[in-house]
Formats: structure tokens, C-alpha cells, sequence
């Protein structure tokens, strides 16, 4: 359904409580090994946090958003058509 | 916003939780109102729209409160493909969509019969109501308007519990035995005991007891205090009915039937919009989420509460199951689970009144094909809710 999510980087702390709690498994807690380009589980700083929304599984259920202890997700629908993902359609004017 | 002096003019706008869509022609303007909050994500508009104008949204996240309903809606309706016929208007069960023509509630394919609506049965026998809280309390929709005044029970400045009845008291007090001792004056408001003077010419105690019936409860205590036993109370109730009247606004009631199976006086006649049946598949489902349970609007999913490990003779209790008896088959469930093949909706036939146009029979096409959730879908279509379509069995 590819709901955009807007995670504040900033404030994630790696705890993979969202990860845990989707349903369908579709998000993923990653960095990249910059020489082998794998995707390892490492918080460092919080700037090599990645954390991945895998779109073409998202429901738009919620409990990512409910689960996380910190408030850093933010689940965006089809009406904040300014903040559409990039790659994605969203709904228009 | 184009800088157009061209009609016709489209625009989407939020005013708290409702959602405006706005199209403005050069004599008319035309609006729909989706009520965030009342929508459920139910996706019969989706179904119903024949400009396809409308498309299913976040409706787990927006229906358990991860996304507020003044940011998103559980669906979203383009005000450009709309044609504002007010079709989604009158399929939606929950009310939640509104038509208005030059600022005025309207709905001109109604009117001129270009479609049937909802046969909706929602009746309270009068006779038979006694007033309790029960339907009041129960339904998920607070669609039940309970007329009744309040009393003392229920608010601290409410009316006395003794004239909710209508009852007859009889306070009697034998003037042989009465010595106006005050004893029952002094302990109960609705007694006042009046001495006449003390004169010395008589040197005695003289006066009357004065009763109002408006303030008596039959407690008896006056009874029990007076030392003379000179008091007899009677109450003899006439009618056991309270006050007012309990209904169903049905407006707001989706039939889903909680209030007319737990009436204690079989008072209710309630009859579901939608025939069909649902399925729940508990072994495809990854459990935990619950995102069905919250969605729900007729409170008809559950969580089936865990047995003893002595009581579970090797078979695990499902972990999420539905009570059909309550459920509309609104559909909200399969939009937002995030799952697959977990949930399977088949709907058989819809009650409506009036002349079933090919326009209605269109749509009921689409709204009978039986349905379920896919877990994968289709990356263009970002921001929609997509639905997996099944074989009619």
C-alpha cells in the first residue's frame, strides 16, 4: 500500500520495538557496511541508522507508530499531498 | 492555485475533522463533507463512487488513533474526478458523507428516484421499553437517544427516585396515639410537625403533623421512630414505567444489532442492511496486531480470551476471531488488516427501498464480489489501499 512513514533520524534510537511490532514484517532496521554493502543492525550516533520502510507492504495499520517509545514515527496518508513520497503517486489537487 | 478565471473551480480543504471537497460551477457550488472521526474505512464509498473518485487511505492508523482525524481520514475523495451525485452519500451506513448544494443539504438523485436507499428497520416498541440504560449503553455507535429524565441515581441534582413511579402513598396518623412529639418532623424532610402554642391556660401540647406526599419515599423510618406507633405508611405503585422514551436515531445506527439481542424485554426490532457472511482465517493471521479489533465499528472482532492449559485438550484457541451475530459486514476489517487471505468477506444482498435503478445494480455488483486483503501490492499506487479480489464460490 506504500503509506509514507517519516521517521525523525535524529531521535531514533535503534530500540526496533517498530520492527518488532509490525505485522508484516515491513520494516527493517539497517545500516550499510560502506566496503561490503551489507545491511548490518548498528546504531552509531544515530546518523548510520537507516531504518527502512519496505512501501509495497505497509498497511497503514498504526502499530509501528503505537509501538515506538519515542514518538518518531509519523505515518503520512494520502492527504498531505505536499510530503508524497518521492517515488510515489499520493492524492492531487 | 491556478491564477483561472475558468469555471469549473476544484479545491480539497480540512476544517477540523471534516474534509471539504469543494466544486465550484458558475451558477451552483457543490460540496462533500467526509466527517473523519464517523468514517470508519469501511470503503463502501469506494465501491459506490461511479467516478471511481474515491480511494481507500490509512484507515488502521486513523481508526486507532496513530494519525489523528484532523491530519488524515480512513479514505480520501478526489474533488476533481467527483461528480457530487451523492451516491457515497447515501451508501454510506455511518453517515459520514453530507451533500450540499449552494450551502444546502440536498440530494437531487434521491429526489428525482435515480436511486434506492437503505431499508433500514430500527424500531423501539414503545410498549415494551421500560427505560433501561442496556441499548443505551451497548451500542458502539451511541445511536440511541434515551429520553429519560435523570434521577438522583444518575446525577446529583436529579429527580427524587420516589415520583420516578407513579405511585400512591398513604401516610396516616392516628390522632389518639399522636402526642406531637416531633420525633418524625425532625427526622424526615417531608414531615413537619407544628406545635401550636404553649399556653398556660391549657398547659398542654397541641398541634398537627403535616405531610407532603412530593418529598415521601415509603422509607417507613417514621414508622419505626414513633414511640406511640402512631404512623402507618402505604405505597402502592400504579405504573412501573419510567418517564420518557428510548429510540434509535437512525441516522447514526449501522444495524449492527448489539442493542436489539440483549434487550431484556425483546423491545427492539433491528434488521441488517447487508446479507452475507465473513470469515475468519486465524491460522494466516500473524496475531498481535489487532488492528481489525479497533477497527471495527459494531465491536463484532475479538481477541478470544486465553484457556487454561488444563482446558485447551490440545488445540490452541484462535487468536482472533468475530461474532458474526454483530457483524454488518461493513468490510473495514479486510481494508486494514495488514495481512493476506485472513480475512474473507462475501456479501449476498442488500435491503434497500425504492426502484433498484441500473446505476444501484452497477454498484451492487462490485459491493457483492467477495473480498479479502493482499499483503504485497502495487508500488504506483502509492498511498491506496488495495484489496485482492476472489472467486464467487
Amino acid at each position: 500500500m506504500a503509506f509514507a512513514m517519516h521517521i525523525n533520524l535524529e531521535r531514533c534510537t535503534g530500540c526496533n520495538n517498530c520492527v518488532v511490532a509490525c505485522p508484516v514484517n515491513a520494516l527493517e532496521l539497517y545500516t550499510v557496511d560502506p566496503v561490503t554493502k551489507d545491511k548490518i543492525y548498528s546504531v552509531r550516533d544515530g546518523k548510520a541508522i537507516v531504518l527502512d520502510v519496505n512501501n509495497e507492504l505497509c498497511a497503514g495499520c498504526g502499530v509501528c507508530v503505537e509501538a515506538c517509545p519515542y514518538n518518531v514515527i509519523r505515518l503520512v496518508g494520502p492527504w498531505e499531498t505536499n510530503r508524497a513520497p518521492a517515488q510515489g503517486v499520493g492524492a492531487h489537487h | 492555485m491556478a491564477m483561472s478565471n475558468l469555471f469549473p473551480k476544484f479545491s480539497r480543504t480540512r476544517e477540523g475533522v471534516k474534509v471539504v471537497m469543494e466544486q465550484r460551477l458558475l451558477k451552483q457550488t457543490n460540496h462533500l463533507i467526509l466527517d473523519s472521526e464517523t468514517c470508519t474505512g469501511c470503503g463502501i464509498c469506494v465501491d459506490a463512487c461511479p467516478e471511481e473518485a474515491i480511494s481507500l487511505g490509512l484507515v488502521g492508523a486513523v481508526r486507532r488513533g496513530a494519525v489523528s482525524t484532523v491530519d488524515d481520514a480512513p479514505v480520501s475523495i478526489d474533488a476533481e474526478k467527483c461528480s457530487y451525485c451523492g451516491v457515497c452519500v447515501i451508501m454510506c451506513p455511518f453517515s459520514a458523507l453530507n451533500l450540499e448544494i449552494d450551502g444546502e443539504e440536498k440530494l437531487p438523485i434521491l429526489e428525482k428516484e435515480g436511486f434506492p436507499e437503505y431499508d433500514m428497520v430500527t424500531e423501539i416498541d414503545e410498549e415494551k421499553c421500560v427505560r433501561c440504560t442496556i441499548c443505551d449503553e451497548i451500542c458502539p455507535r451511541e445511536a440511541i437517544d434515551r429520553d429519560v429524565p435523570l434521577f438522583e441515581g444518575a446525577d446529583d441534582e436529579g429527580l427524587l427516585r420516589q415520583n420516578a413511579l407513579t405511585a400512591k402513598t398513604e401516610f396516616v396518623v392516628d390522632d389518639e396515639k399522636c402526642n406531637y412529639c416531633g420525633i418524625c418532623g425532625a427526622l424526615c424532610p417531608a414531615i413537619d410537625v407544628k406545635h401550636k402554642p404553649f399556653t398556660a391556660e391549657t398547659g398542654t401540647v397541641d398541634g398537627e403533623v403535616i405531610w407532603d406526599e412530593d418529598l415521601c419515599d415509603a422509607c417507613k423510618v417514621c414508622v419505626e421512630a414513633c414511640p406511640e406507633e402512631a404512623i402507618t405508611v402505604e405505597r402502592t405503585v400504579e405504573s412501573k414505567k419510567l418517564p420518557g422514551t428510548v429510540t434509535i436515531v437512525q441516522e447514526d445506527c449501522c444495524t449492527c444489532t448489539w442493542c436489539s439481542q440483549n434487550c431484556p424485554e425483546e423491545a427492539i426490532t433491528v434488521e441488517k442492511i447487508f446479507e452475507g457472511d465473513i470469515t475468519f482465517n486465524a491460522e494466516n493471521c500473524p496475531s498481535g496486531c489487532s488492528t481489525c479489533v479497533e477497527v471495527c465499528p459494531c465491536n463484532a472482532i475479538y481477541l478470544p480470551t486465553p484457556k487454561p492449559a488444563k482446558d485447551l485438550k490440545r488445540e490452541l484457541e484462535p487468536v482472533i476471531a468475530v461474532n458474526k451475530d454483530f457483524c454488518m459486514l461493513c468490510g473495514a476489517c479486510v481494508n486494514a488488516c495488514p495481512g493476506e487471505d485472513i480475512i474473507i468477506l462475501r456479501r449476498t444482498g442488500i435491503r434497500v427501498k425504492g426502484k433498484e435503478t441500473d446505476l444501484f445494480k452497477t454498484i451492487k455488483a462490485k459491493l457483492l464480489s467477495p473480498r479479502t486483503s493482499q499483503v504485497r501490492e502495487d508500488q504506483n499506487k502509492a498511498g491506496e489501499v488495495q484489496l485482492k479480489a476472489l472467486e464467487t464460490a
